[in-house]
């Protein structure tokens, strides 16, 4: 079998020989490069069994190519598809190559071929001076013999060739197969793991070394290549360094550009390593993002804070225990540290607020870290995302990320947020355990969050359960990363409380511009640093920002990067959303450094560009202006810059420059309604230049003190309630009252004095001893109150005491606080209360003669209902008590019946079964007694004893 | 109704106690049956609206004051629901559209179709047409007026409108042009007292003639201020005394106060100062042109000549943008200080006129 295997392999040779040939020319240059070949290190022989793993995989999808039915079979067929034509023009080199392994037609050439693997299978290693001997040798070999028949071949190899056989194999698996004459062969199938195993083997890779297109692997060239480049930069750099420093010392930013160059000569040494990081990315430096090129790869090239780095990391390596079930060696030094650890609680309990490692290193019952989330937040292009991935890499896990692109509602977050921590993948070849990184959390619904929140809580709560060993399944087994911008979102509130936090610091400005002197190197791209400073600095150290900066301008074609392009650029600016509280600061303040603004403001610049001499003033009015803009807030910022403005300390002769800033309130305030009304938002763009108004007016050297605006708010709160009780009042007004007095006239004039006659000067006695004036005072304060909708309501205030409150409370709308006015007068709780009872009971009244209009109309149409007026009688009420008494008393005598339910209810029925009509007129037959008088009861549906009577209120009273 | 006002409202022209004349000329407007458009204008307290519901008393009879309230919906475009109460009788139909806010168009345009649409059934009973009270027609948009003038003319004989304001100033020319306008001037201070003599003799109570008097001047010839200030007196105090104290609204106090404070001195520390009692007054629903009007009067009695009229002047500017614009508080912070600037120049002319 294995001479099989060798025979395939001689092909591949005597192919590669072949190509070789094209490059005759070439071929000094070769020879001296095989040479070289030999002083190839050891890991080159990986890439070169990736090159021989290529042929072969070249050839197995050949082979499916042919013989689709055939690569079924989870084995290699061993058939020499060389003799297939694979196309008209390559059949006859390819025939050519077929014919030394014939034996019956060339017994020569065979027997050399055995002779030559064997050679090979001895000497277990070839040097490469042999094998291009027998690469000529061969190519020899091919050149003698070109008068051979081709078609022959064909026809005969079927039979020779020993792989193909007449009659099936006897200890093999064999596939049969029809020639194209019609004769029946069969091949043998050899197993996989055999070829390969042969493949593999280090004699064949030595072997096929010679085999190669060039005489060195592509690695190895970019090697040689590589080490020459490195050693010529190496040069340039210290070229640099030295300019450089001389450059710096003319420079003003000294500091910064001395912390530059250290950054930059120490990372000098670690630069050989760095560089591999950075550029083991694509090779064609034309297309991609640089971004995603220059990506770090691993924890050494990331460029955040290093402090933020590794306490990632030491909480990633919390995780160990559980996830991996190894315990976290820090445990040992922890037990060393037993003894003294006692003063150190000590130490803890006096400053609380140090939160020390050892804390965060303490593992719950479960052995899992304190925090089970951890949150990254910072301003964007701080390097998160690649933070994350690349310390959850690093740490050995599976990173599953997800982020706003991605579905978020409650029901799929909870179903991914399951899948990835308590399910591992099983059929990939990643077996990794799952570490979920959750991006751009800020932007996620509450109901999302509330399902992670839930995750943790859970694991809490079932720690009970969990001795029971009943559901562990839903435990919180694997580490979460979130990662955010804005930390102080209203929906990130209790996770924030929960999570382990870490603040993104800036990037040093001199890291991130000596890491982009790298980049802008590798891509041909001249620059010096301070241009690189320049925009470092405005684009916020933000690193994704300054890099797609850098690919723009090379994009453009340029290749030398300066201070000037840098300035002009009206990219690699960012809308940077700072808080409104910045915006307010900088409108009051008188800006300090003048430089830092002149950077900002890119109008300025432009007009520094343009060899305009920009004075301070405009500096300034652009610098606010781009403020205030990239803010956004306008009516926000109006509103703190309203409510603070007056507070400030500014110069002002006549009150001109408040009168200046409210004429441009006003002209705001217009603008803002006409965009409102007519959606005019063309307007807009008009507003924010107010904000600079207010700076040139009012700012100050010493830094203000700002209020957040909240006046407005709790005054239009308060205007809306008043406004609300107003409404109250009108719904439930009399008609006719309404009528007469809109809403502002009642408001201005009418409730005002309304509540004045409200108070009338009565005496707090009973109301029987009232004497008829008074009696006619209350009932028209009655009356009044009752058309204006309003009564007094009793209340429970807050020391528990009862008392009277109007309702709806106008006095609250109506009564104004002023300390010269003096209080007003207020009614005693005992007349509140009389008042109160007397608008109650005439409201009753009221209602009642409504009602019984409505039932003496009712009782005329619906018999059922027998209404007699007692006031028709005119009989004295206590003589018709006596009467229906009298009434009540006979009734018993048919009432036995009712004790006992059961007859009853037959009785019953059989009246109604039996004749319907009969019933009123027996009720008509007993009602003589009883019609005239008070009471009277009827049946229902059922059986009630109710004896029923009609009571006015007016009765009662 | 038993506050006075109420209880002694003359409920038909023939009653009324002044304007006779003018009542005379209505009566004969609606003799015939039918009247044109109408635009009644006139201070507060002067009785427009009593006149408005006896003039419609004489027209339909007493079904008139048989009123009930009714919501109305409407949608303005943007799909914004907006309920109205709307307050109706049989044959007519009174609405305050600036209720609506900015969406007054809306509610005027659809209103009047559907009430104009809907004919009357019985015509030999009844008047051919219905009466709409449109009332606070001042406070309506732009829009909304001239929304208003096309839909006065289309539905001209099926139905009246009866607009109802203070002032014509806010009403655009082409509707003054489209209705009859009858001005209702407050009545003159014998006339007020008169009525307030009247009343009090009708409740049984003998009214002094000085307080009577003092009562018609605190009123301003607003007969309905007079006649709750009465009422308000006479629960204060009875029997009455020439010199007992007449109640005054609570925010017209707050307000002179705030107008001296603004006179009293003139610093960015005392407009924050006014600015807090703006928004108290403010909160407490005073409309802000209500508000400057007060400060604007009180201002007044601190001004000579020259100045009165050039403060006079900025306040119907800054009255006028309120108009224009959203935020209240604004425009009347605006205005004072303003007033503060042309005070202070005021007074440190006058001072150095003094010193040389």
């Amino acid at each position: 079998m294995a001479d099989d295997g060798f025979d395939e392999l001689a092909y591949y040779e005597s192919q590669y020989a072949d190509d070789l040939d094209a490059l005759d020319e070439l071929e000094a240059i070769v020879q001296s490069e095989k040479a070289s070949n030999v002083e190839i290190p050891e890991p080159e022989i990986n890439n070169i069994t990736e090159v021989d793993a290529d042929c072969t995989d070249a050839n197995n999808k050949r082979r499916k190519l042919f013989s689709p039915a055939k690569d079924d079979f989870d084995s290699d067929l061993v058939i020499d598809e060389e003799c297939i034509p694979l196309s008209p023009k390559r059949k006859r080199p390819r025939l050519e190559q077929r014919k030394p392994s014939m034996p019956t037609t060339l017994d020569i050439d065979r027997d050399l071929e055995i002779e030559r693997q064997k050679e090979l299978r001895d000497k277990n290693c070839l040097s490469t001076p042999q094998m291009i001997e027998k690469i000529l040798r061969h190519r020899e070999n091919k050149h003698s013999v070109p008068e051979f028949i081709p078609t022959e071949t064909t026809a005969q190899k079927t039979f020779q060739l020993t792989k193909v056989l007449v009659c099936p194999p006897v200890h093999s698996d064999f596939v049969s197969a029809t020639s194209s004459d019609g004769q029946r062969v069969y091949m043998r199938m050899r197993s996989h793991e055999k070829l390969t195993s042969v493949l593999n083997s280090n004699e064949l890779i030595t072997g096929s070394r010679s085999l190669q297109l060039l005489p060195q692997t592509l690695p190895e060239l970019r090697q040689s290549i590589y080490e020459k480049k490195q050693q010529e930069r190496l040069l340039e750099t210290q070229r640099i360094t030295e300019e450089v420093r001389r450059e710096t010392l003319g420079l003003s930013d000294n500091t910064l550009m001395n912390q530059v160059l250290s950054e930059s000569t120490m990372t000098m040494d670690s630069e050989n390593l760095e560089d591999e990081g950075i550029y083991s990315g694509e090779e064609n430096s034309n297309d991609g993002l640089w971004v995603n090129k220059f990506a770090p790869t691993h924890y050494t090239h990331l460029l955040s804070d290093e402090g933020v780095n590794r306490s990632l990391l030491k909480w990633l390596k919390l995780w160990d225990h559980v996830v991996f079930g190894r315990p976290i060696q820090p445990k040992k030094s922890q037990g060393k540290e037993n003894q003294p650890k006692q003063p150190q609680e000590k130490f803890k309990k006096k400053f609380g607020k140090f939160k020390t490692d050892e804390q965060e290193e303490e593992l719950d019952e479960f052995n899992r870290p304190h925090f089970k989330i951890s949150l990254l937040c910072g301003a964007p292009g701080l390097g998160k995302t690649t933070l994350a991935h690349i310390i959850a890499r690093h740490a050995g896990y599976h990173v599953v990320e997800m982020n706003a692109s991605d579905d978020r509602s409650a029901e799929t977050f909870k179903k991914k947020l399951e899948e990835t921590t308590q399910m591992k993948s099983v059929l990939g070849t990643d077996q990794r355990p799952n570490c979920l990184i959750i991006d751009e959390i800020d932007g996620a619904p509450q109901a999302a969050i509330n399902v992670l929140l839930n995750a943790i809580a859970q694991t809490k709560k079932q720690e009970p359960k969990k001795k029971k060993k009943k559901e562990t399944r839903n435990f919180l087994q694997r580490p979460i990363i979130c990662i955010c911008n804005d930390l102080y979102v209203p929906s990130l509130r209790q996770l924030r409380q929960q999570s382990y936090l870490l603040q993104f610091p800036q990037t040093t400005t001199a890291r991130l511009a000596s890491r982009l002197r790298q980049l802008c190197r590798h891509q041909s791209l001249e620059c010096d640093l301070s241009s690189l400073l320049a925009l470092c600095e405005k684009s916020g150290n933000d690193i994704r920002a300054c890099i797609n900066t850098l690919q723009f301008v090379r994009s453009k074609g340029t290749t030398k990067l300066n201070v000037e392009i840098v300035k002009d650029l009206s990219i690699g600016q960012k809308d940077q959303h700072k808080s409104i509280f910045y915006t307010w600061n900088e409108i009051f303040q008188l800006p300090k450094n003048k430089r830092k603004m002149d950077r900002d403001s890119q109008a300025v610049q432009q007009g520094v560009m343009d060899g305009q001499k920009v004075s301070q003033f405009s500096a300034r009015f652009y610098h606010i202006l781009d403020v205030v803009m990239a803010n956004g807030e306008y009516e926000k910022t109006l509103q703190g810059v309203h409510e603070n403005f007056l507070m400030m300390k500014f110069k002002d002769i006549g009150m001109t420059s408040v009168n200046k800033a409210y004429e441009w309130m006003l002209l705001y305030d217009h603008i803002n309604k006409e965009v409102a009304l007519h959606q005019e938002w063309v307007l807009m763009r008009y507003t924010p230049y107010i904000f600079v108004l207010f700076h040139l007016l009012f700012s100050c050297i010493s830094p203000p003190k700002i209020q957040f605006p909240q006046t407005a708010n709790e005054n239009r709160q308060k205007q809306q309630k008043s406004e609300n009780l107003l409404t109250c009042l009108y719904q439930e007004m009399l008609p006719n009252s309404r009528c007469y007095t809109p809403p502002t006239v009642a408001i201005q004039d009418l409730v005002p004095h309304l509540l004045a006659i409200m108070t009338p000067s009565l005496r707090p006695v009973n109301m029987q001893l009232y004497s008829s004036n008074e009696k006619k005072q209350l009932a028209d304060l009655v009356h009044s109150m009752l058309a204006y909708n309003l009564t007094y309501r009793q209340e429970k205030d807050a020391e528990g005491q009862y008392k009277y409150v109007l309702e709806p409370n106008m006095a609250e709308v109506c009564a104004f606080h002023h300390p010269s006015g003096g209080a007003r007068r207020q009614l005693s709780y005992a007349l509140k209360q009389i008042i109160s009872k007397e608008v109650e009971s005439e409201r009753m009244r009221r209602s009642e003669s409504m009602m019984t209009g409505k039932v003496e109309q009712k009782g005329s149409k619906v018999e059922t209902v027998v209404t007699t007026q007692s006031s028709k009688q005119k009989v004295p009420s206590h003589l018709q008590r006596l009467e229906t008494s009298i009434n009540q008393i006979s009734l018993p005598a048919e009432k036995p019946v009712v004790d006992f339910f059961s007859r009853f209810t037959k009785i019953k029925r059989f009246d109604v079964d039996g004749n319907e009509q009969e019933k009123p007129r027996h009720a008509k037959i007993r009602d003589p007694g009883i019609g005239n008088s008070d009471l009277w009861f009827k049946y229902n549906e059922g059986f009630s004893n109710a004896i029923r009577r009609t009571v006015y209120v007016k009765d009662l009273m | 109704m038993s506050l006075w006002v109420d209880k002694y409202r003359p409920k038909s022209l023939a009653k009324l106690d002044y304007h006779l004349h003018q009542a005379e000329n209505l009566k004969m407007l609606v003799k015939n049956g039918d009247f044109p458009h109408l635009l009644v204008y006139g201070p507060p307290g002067a009785g427009k609206k009593t006149r408005i519901m006896c003039l419609l008393k004489e027209l339909y009879g007493s079904g008139v004051e048989k009123l009930r309230i009714e919501k109305h919906m409407f949608t303005t475009p943007s799909n914004k629901k907006i309920e109205i109460a709307t307050l109706a009788s049989n044959y007519h139909i009174e609405v305050t559209p600036s209720d609506a806010g900015f969406h007054d168009r809306v509610v005027i345009q659809e209103l009047i179709k559907t009430v104009a649409q809907s004919n009357p059934l019985d015509v030999s009973t009844q008047r051919h047409f219905k009466v709409i009270v449109l009332t606070e027609v001042d406070r309506l948009s732009k829009d909304a007026q001239h929304a208003l003038r096309r839909t006065m003319e289309k539905y001209m004989n099926s139905c009246r409108l009866i607009l109802y304001c203070n002032s014509t100033s806010k009403v655009i020319p082409a509707i003054r042009s489209r209705c009859l306008s009858i001005r209702v001037p407050a009545p003159s201070e014998e006339e007020i007292l008169k009525i307030l003599t009247f009343v009090c003799k009708k409740e049984g109570l003998t009214l002094p003639p000085e307080l009577g008097r003092r009562i018609v001047v605190a009123s301003k010839r607003n007969l309905r201020r007079a006649l709750l200030m009465c009422e308000t007196c006479r629960v204060q105090q009875y029997p009455f005394t020439a010199d007992q104290t007449i109640m005054e609204p609570d925010w017209e106090i707050y307000l002179r106060e705030t107008a001296n404070a603004i006179v009293s001195e003139q610093s960015p520390k005392r407009l924050l100062e006014v600015r807090q009692r703006l928004y108290e007054l403010l909160t407490k629903c005073i409309p802000a042109d209500v508000i400057m009007k007060g400060i604007y009067n009180e201002l007044m009695h601190n001004c000579d000549g020259t100045l009165k009229s050039e403060v006079t002047q900025l306040v119907a500017q800054y009255e006028h943008r309120t108009h224009i614009g959203q935020k209240d508080i604004y425009h009347i912070e605006a205005f004072v200080a303003k007033f503060m600037s042309v005070y202070k120049q005021f007074l440190e002319e006058g001072f150095d006129a003094m010193m040389f």
